[in-house]
């Protein structure tokens, strides 16, 4: 448990960078996360060069080859019961064999997982014997052991390290590793020496060496280390060994993919490892009562000589950047597009592999097609572990400096610019970069739109988490801890981009045929729209954030935080106090256009039935027509009413908009449903979800970009009228 | 004179002197020792801080004296073991492993027979002979003074 420090005179109070977990942890996951995924591609490459297994696999696949039914010629056909059940024979004929691959590939990468443990269970005895250390014993150095024992228990550390050290080594420094349960300090003879002529400063280094051990560095950090070492030896060996042989194109293309994976991990790894470096700085001043000594020490380590890039090589920061965040630790908490553009590589590296596994896994069953949703679940939550709890962290940070979260949007497009790296760095690309002929241009036009969908749906999509985080941080601010708020918001977070990247990714694998599906009346548009997926999905877009307004009594009553700061005593306040949350006037607002509505088409009702012969009226095309041409209308207000409200509400204006539109939708559902049965129509649960998704969803859909326009017209508006006012103040003064 | 009793000799001699000069070093006196005596190769290479990870950072060296005291005091000591081996010839004795341990105040008995002290020209080359060496092992100026001082001030003087 952290103790508050006191309250620096004068100076702000530093922000507790402690209050959440560091999204290092989950970057730290990622990484392995990684290199297990390029390893599923090269273990079945590996499969396939074995001769006994390459040949049952293909034995297998000729053999059902001729149960396979042929392809439909049109869209109708593919609804077809008799397609459908040779469809379903030809998938079980060969499904052992897909299965055979998967077990191969999951039995391979257990291999590799075991590799790793035995290396990371035994480094520490291999690090003990590279620095050549040793025991520090009250023989040689009574009082050190006495200080070092008494110190590890102030901080209450369990189990406490075992401290060794190798008195030949002059240098002054310290280590932190180990292994599960058993963890070690090793100093050097230099530092130990300091012990008698500068206490401050050998106490503030072994604090930083307990700190990586309290802030569980050791165990992440070697374990990714050993995974990483794993891989070398049991994937990137029988990688090389099945490419003799192959073509030179195949063979580069998937050498420079491992070079680059290679770099990837190498450099994600260290900026991980710097910044961990940062935390146990900021514990360990903390555990120190104050920076002052730990800043002294960070004064006098050499300063990094070369430029900035080659920074990128080491595993610590620059002494002075440390003392920067000593400081002033709010500059941990922003979170950079470099990061976000790793973290998009990463996981990208990772779907591509786990899609064909996923779906040799699962050929056959019942539970096949939704593989890419099935993926994307895995990799989703580790995606907004780093970059959604890296917004939550930027906009607490923002917001308790008096400022608007900033520049949120920009890590959304370095997620989706990685996200479309890491796709091409992926090994399972290899394969078809290196047999696709050349692109078609609705290829290129798909490939195009695909991309600019992704990057413009993560750009919002973090300055939606960021919304979120910012009408939750005001409730969060006065409770004891933070983190059942931040839990929440990063799982539903977590479950929207999983939905929707499975989405992505099944378009992605569907290729230009999708245009043709979502065209076709039978296609998939209607389904998308009206499935409970996208209706779970739009409502969480508003009604995450809106819900905080449900606490605002509670944030009245509290001014302070316990958590916020390291200090003690009394705490800055937090100074935004942004404009308050207002969906009673939205859901107003939005009952009034849906009353409005109701009317409306009550008067178009009235309107028809006198103007247009019943024998007309009782046709299907016009009731098709009429039904449609309601949807249109509904959306249609729902497109104003969400403008209307996102122009009025200065703050989450496109959110208090979009739950203008579905109230305003729901009011319309019900008018529509009532007024049919009041007309002589029917109403069953079939027909009334279909109405009431259709409404509220395309409305949705409309009422999203719509709003977005609005809001930010009213917002340019808003700064401009600002500047005027201050600027006749200016000229009144 | 047997290796053992010179490295008992001249470990003996570098504590006093560790414990003057440099007494914030005397933890790690015995293991520098031991690899002097067993490879001074090993003590001299040169250490450099490193980058490790989960480490503390590149600290720096801390300039250790111990390692150097050790290389000066058996310099020193083959050197009065020569000047000892001469006056024996002089004299005809040939208790030169007593007379040279006696010739350093530690091991200087309070009464009984007691070796001839170095004369003052000898105790200057044994300092300067000491100050070259402390220097050559890039001791700083200073350090190496003190070290040398301290040395000198360790053998009895007529």
């Amino acid at each position: 448990m952290l103790q508050p420090e006191p309250q620096p005179a004068g100076g702000r109070p530093r922000l507790n960078p402690f209050a959440f977990p560091s999204d290092t942890d989950f970057r730290f996951i990622l990484l392995i996360v990684s290199v297990l995924g390029a390893s599923l591609f090269i273990y079945s490459a590996v499969f396939f060069s074995i001769p006994i297994t390459s040949h049952y696999w293909l034995s297998v696949q000729l053999r059902c080859l001729e149960i396979r039914p042929p392809a439909p010629t049109d869209l109708q056909s593919f609804a077809d019961p008799a397609f459908i059940a040779a469809r379903v024979a030809f998938e079980q004929c060969r499904a052992p064999a897909e299965r055979a691959n998967a077990l191969w590939i999951v039995g391979c990468v257990a291999l590799l997982l075991i590799v790793a443990g035995l290396i990371y269970w035994t480094f520490p005895e291999r690090q003990i014997r590279r620095d050549k250390l040793v025991p520090l014993s009250a023989e040689d150095a009574p009082e050190v052991v006495d200080y070092l024992t008494k110190l590890s228990r102030t901080m209450k550390l369990s189990p406490l390290p075992v401290f060794l050290w190798n008195p030949l080594n002059p240098a002054s420094g310290g280590l932190a590793f180990g292994r599960l349960g058993r963890y070690y300090v090793s100093l050097t003879g230099g530092l130990v020496t300091q012990f008698y002529t500068d206490l401050p400063a050998f106490r503030a280094v072994v604090l930083h060496e307990l700190a990586h051990l309290r802030n569980a560095d050791v165990d992440k950090t070697y374990f990714a280390v050993s995974v990483w070492q794993a891989f070398l030896m049991a994937a990137l060996l029988p990688l090389f060994l099945t490419l003799f042989g192959n073509e030179w194109g195949y063979v580069f293309s998937i050498i420079w993919r491992v070079l680059a994976l290679a770099a990837l991990v190498y450099l994600m790894r260290n900026a991980v490892l710097r910044t961990r470096e940062m935390y146990a700085d900021v514990r360990a001043s903390v555990w120190d009562g104050s920076p002052d000594a730990l800043a002294k020490v960070l004064e006098s380590l050499p300063r990094s000589k070369g430029r900035n890039w080659t920074l990128l090589w080491q595993v610590h920061p620059d002494p002075g950047h440390r003392r920067e965040i000593l400081e002033d630790p709010s500059r941990l908490f922003p979170m950079g597009i470099w990061d976000a553009l790793a973290t998009g590589i990463a996981a990208a590296i990772v779907l591509p592999n786990l899609i064909p596994l996923l779906i040799a896994l699962f050929t056959g069953t019942s539970s096949s097609g939704g593989e890419s949703l099935a993926a994307a679940l895995m990799i989703a939550p580790l995606v907004v572990g780093v970059v959604g709890l890296g917004t939550w962290r930027a906009t607490f940070a923002a917001l308790a400096r008096g400022k608007a979260p900033h520049g949120v949007g920009h890590l959304g497009v370095g997620l989706g610019l990685g996200i479309l790296l890491g796709v091409t760095l992926s090994f399972s690309t290899a394969l078809t970069a290196g047999t696709t002929e050349a692109l078609s241009w609705s290829e290129i036009f798909f490939n195009i739109a695909w991309n600019m969908l992704l990057l413009v749906s993560l750009f919002f999509f973090l300055r939606w988490i960021a919304a979120g985080a910012s009408a939750w941080l005001e409730v969060a601010i006065a409770r004891p801890s933070p983190r059942i708020f931040y839990i929440l918001g990063l799982t539903i977070a977590g479950g929207v981009l999983a939905i929707w990247l499975g989405l992505l990714f099944y378009i992605r694998g569907l290729g230009v045929t999708i245009v043709f599906l979502l065209a076709s009346p039978l296609g998939m548009l209607w389904s998308i729209v009206q499935h409970p997926l996208t209706l779970l999905l739009l409502i969480s877009l508003w009604a995450y954030p809106l819900t905080a307004w449900f606490s605002r009594r509670r944030v009245a009553l509290d001014s302070g935080s316990s958590w916020a700061f390291l200090t003690s005593g009394p705490q800055e306040p937090m100074l935004i106090r942004p404009a308050p949350l207002r969906p009673g006037l939205a859901a107003t607002l939005g009952v009034i256009v849906g009353l409005v509505f109701c009317g409306l088409l009550l008067l178009i009702r009235i309107g028809l039935r006198m103007s247009v012969p019943e024998a007309v009226r009782n046709t299907d095309e016009f009731r098709m027509a009429f039904f449609l041409a309601q949807i249109g209308i509904a959306a249609l207000l729902q497109m104003g009413v969400a403008a209307l409200v996102a122009g009025w509400v200065k703050r989450l204006g496109v959110l208090h908009g979009l739950f203008a539109a579905f109230v305003s939708g729901s009011v319309m559902t019900v008018g529509l449903l009532g007024l049919n049965l009041a007309f002589g129509g029917t109403v069953d649960l079939t027909f009334a979800w279909n109405t009431f998704s259709q409404v509220v969803n395309e409305g949705a859909l409309l009422a999203l970009p719509a709003a977005w326009v609005v809001a930010w017209l009213a917002e340019l508006a808003r700064s401009a009228r600002g500047r005027l006012r201050l600027l006749s103040q200016e000229q009144v003064a | 004179m047997e290796n053992s009793m010179i490295e008992q000799l001249v470990g003996d001699l570098s504590r006093d002197l560790v414990t003057q000069v440099a007494p914030q070093e005397l933890p790690l006196f015995r293991a520098n020792s031991e690899v002097f005596f067993r490879n001074p190769d090993e003590l001299a290479a040169n250490r450099t801080s490193k980058d490790d990870m989960l480490g503390f950072g590149d600290g720096g060296i801390v300039v250790l004296i111990t390692p150097v005291v050790l290389m000066v005091t058996q310099q020193v000591v083959m050197f009065v073991m020569e000047q000892a081996k001469k006056s024996a010839q002089e004299q005809g004795s040939t208790l030169i492993d007593e007379s040279v341990k006696k010739m350093f105040k530690k091991f200087r008995p309070e009464d009984g027979k007691k070796p001839s002290p170095l004369t003052a020209e000898q105790l200057a080359q044994v300092r300067k002979v000491a100050l070259k060496k402390a220097q050559e092992l890039k001791l700083s100026d200073e350090r190496a003074k003190l070290l040398a001082d301290a040395l000198v001030g360790s053998l009895a003087i007529a």
